[in-house]
């Protein structure tokens, strides 16, 4: 696997992004084979990245020659860049929301592992995007409205990298990053995090851990144990990202670097480097006292679904919309899609659409008791079924009587499970 | 409307096929709870830990928590390896007894 996954991004280094596109068309093909409207979409996003790529390409040198005269052509470039990067974050997203659903469906673990890869794929070709949009000096996406906690600040940047499974989330402070910066901070750990796992051995973990200083910022560190920097190194990346951020020649091999330099001269967040004993690199940020909130309480129970009638047609109404309009337009037009009440949790996870098991009109009520207040934020009460809920009470009587009825049935009694927990009722 | 940035692969790091068998039906409870445990798991595997402190089936912490039953599984496989979780033995035996599974599909049909 571990190979694999380095054969894979030595390949992305030669090829760059046509690679990692074949590469997602071929997997995207064999899983949606029959399934007629994902594949109209993924033809969709392919012709646009296409169309992408088509441009990028005279972009790239462009910064770099003309540094007086082609001013204005180079701001025009970078808004037509962004603009494109702006449609295709549109069809990613409608893509990742797509995949979702399946996920959430599928119950056999290699199509599922299928597509994760997919889930994986699309994720990376959003940081693409996202990433050719701050470039161009664009906000890469629309801001949340809500704080997001620290941990899923990381884990949201852990899932834009290639090798994913190899950073271990270390002690992180059960704080949270205001809204309009969270998914900047995450934007930015992502490159942090890539350069950690890409110049590591690949089978060392990458560790990332948020702790409080007594200023009240958060200091974040991603830390590997690769050989590590010369300290001459380290000083001139140093020096580079505390300079005023801009577009030379160097950004084309550290594109990287230039995202980070960007996104943290936007926020006011001091990034850098230092030497690791025994060997490695520490890449630290500091988010300043006036992006850390206090984290919202974590629940991820599921809210009833509200009925909602009208968006849906709105939402239809407004997805044929003309071309997006690059400079302005920060909010991205509403695609066409299922109708999804589910939305996302506070968790970031999406939230199921399926029909719950209890019936629609009776909440998941959380246990009266405050044995909730322990440790990291405000874990759910413990669950307990409503007396009321017959529903429910129905399906767990109904659970204990075929697991009874079982025993009997076997004439043999299976192990003893331990002490039932005092909640237990 | 954003995608979700947290994917599902990363909260099982990529992982999909639990070591444990977890059918729906299975019920799972915490033998003994501990909060400091709690405090350190991450917010999924924390809200799954806490709600199977009154036992439940898969099923039911499907239904009621936002998480996808792909990563439910794993991740309720994982605390059950730390001994967090106590898996009920019931249906562990399914698997090689195909009288039983249509005895249950029959008793199930009639629910």
């Amino acid at each position: 696997m571990v190979s694999r996954v380095r054969s894979l991004l030595d390949q992305y280094r030669r090829q760059g992004a046509r690679s990692l596109l074949d590469q997602y068309r071929r997997q995207g093909a064999r899983v949606l084979l029959d399934r007629q409207g994902a594949r109209a979409l993924l033809e969709q996003a392919r012709d646009t990245i296409l169309e992408l790529l088509e441009t990028r390409r005279p972009r790239t040198p462009a910064p770099t020659p003309a540094p007086t005269a082609a001013a204005p052509r180079e701001d025009l470039l970078a808004a037509v860049c962004a603009g494109i990067a702006l449609r295709d974050l549109n069809l990613v997203d409608s893509l990742l929301a797509e995949l979702e659903q399946m996920e959430a469906q599928e119950q056999d673990p290699d199509a599922l592992s299928r597509l994760y890869r997919l889930d994986h794929l699309a994720t990376r070709l959003r940081r693409n995007a996202e990433n050719l949009r701050v470039l161009a000096g664009e906000e890469a996406g629309a801001a949340a409205e809500e704080t997001a906690s620290l941990v899923d600040v990381i884990r949201a940047a852990i899932s834009a990298i290639e090798q994913y499974p190899r950073v271990d989330v270390g002690r992180v402070a059960p704080l949270a990053v205001v809204g309009f910066a969270a998914d900047d901070i995450s934007r930015l750990l992502t490159e942090l995090l890539d350069n950690a796992t890409a110049q590591s051995p690949p089978n060392s973990p990458v560790t990332v851990s948020a702790h409080v200083t007594e200023a009240g910022s958060i200091l974040l560190r991603v830390e590997d144990s690769g050989i590590g920097l010369p300290a001459e190194r380290v000083a001139a990346l140093n020096d580079s990202l505390s300079t005023e951020p801009s577009l030379d020649g160097s950004s084309i091999e550290h594109m990287g670097l230039a995202v980070v330099r960007r996104l943290a001269d936007k926020h006011g967040v001091r990034v850098w480097l230092g030497r690791r004993a025994p060997h490695g690199t520490t890449a630290s940020v500091l988010l300043p006292p006036d992006l850390v909130r206090e984290a919202a309480p974590v629940s991820l129970v599921r809210q009833p679904e509200p009925a909602e009638p009208a968006t849906t047609a709105t939402a239809t109404a407004a997805a044929t919309p003309g071309m997006p309009s690059p400079r302005h337009s920060l909010t991205r037009p509403p695609v066409h899609r299922p109708p999804r009440e589910g939305g996302v949790t506070a968790g970031g996870l999406p939230r199921r659409v399926p029909a719950s098991l209890r019936p629609a009109d009776v909440p998941a009520t959380p246990r009266p008791r405050g044995t909730g207040d322990e440790g990291f934020g405000d874990p759910p009460a413990p669950f307990r079924l409503d007396p009321d809920d017959a529903g429910g009470d129905d399906f767990f009587g109904d659970l204990l009587d075929f697991d009874a009825g079982e025993r009997a049935a076997r004439g043999t009694l299976p192990d003893e499970p331990p002490e039932d927990h005092p909640s237990d009722d | 409307m954003r995608s979700t940035r947290v994917r599902p692969y990363a909260i099982t790091r990529g992982r999909t096929r639990p070591r444990h068998l977890l059918l729906v039906e299975t019920l799972v409870s915490v033998p003994n709870y501990d909060p400091q445990a709690s405090a350190q798991l991450m917010p999924e595997a924390q809200a799954l830990y806490e709600r199977a402190r009154q036992r439940t089936s898969v099923a039911e912490l499907s239904a009621a928590l936002d998480i996808p039953l792909g990563v439910i599984r794993v991740l309720l496989s994982d605390l059950a390896s730390q001994d967090m979780v106590y898996i009920h033995p019931t249906g562990h035996e399914y698997q090689y007894d195909l009288q039983l599974l249509e005895r249950i599909l029959d008793g199930l049909k009639g629910v």
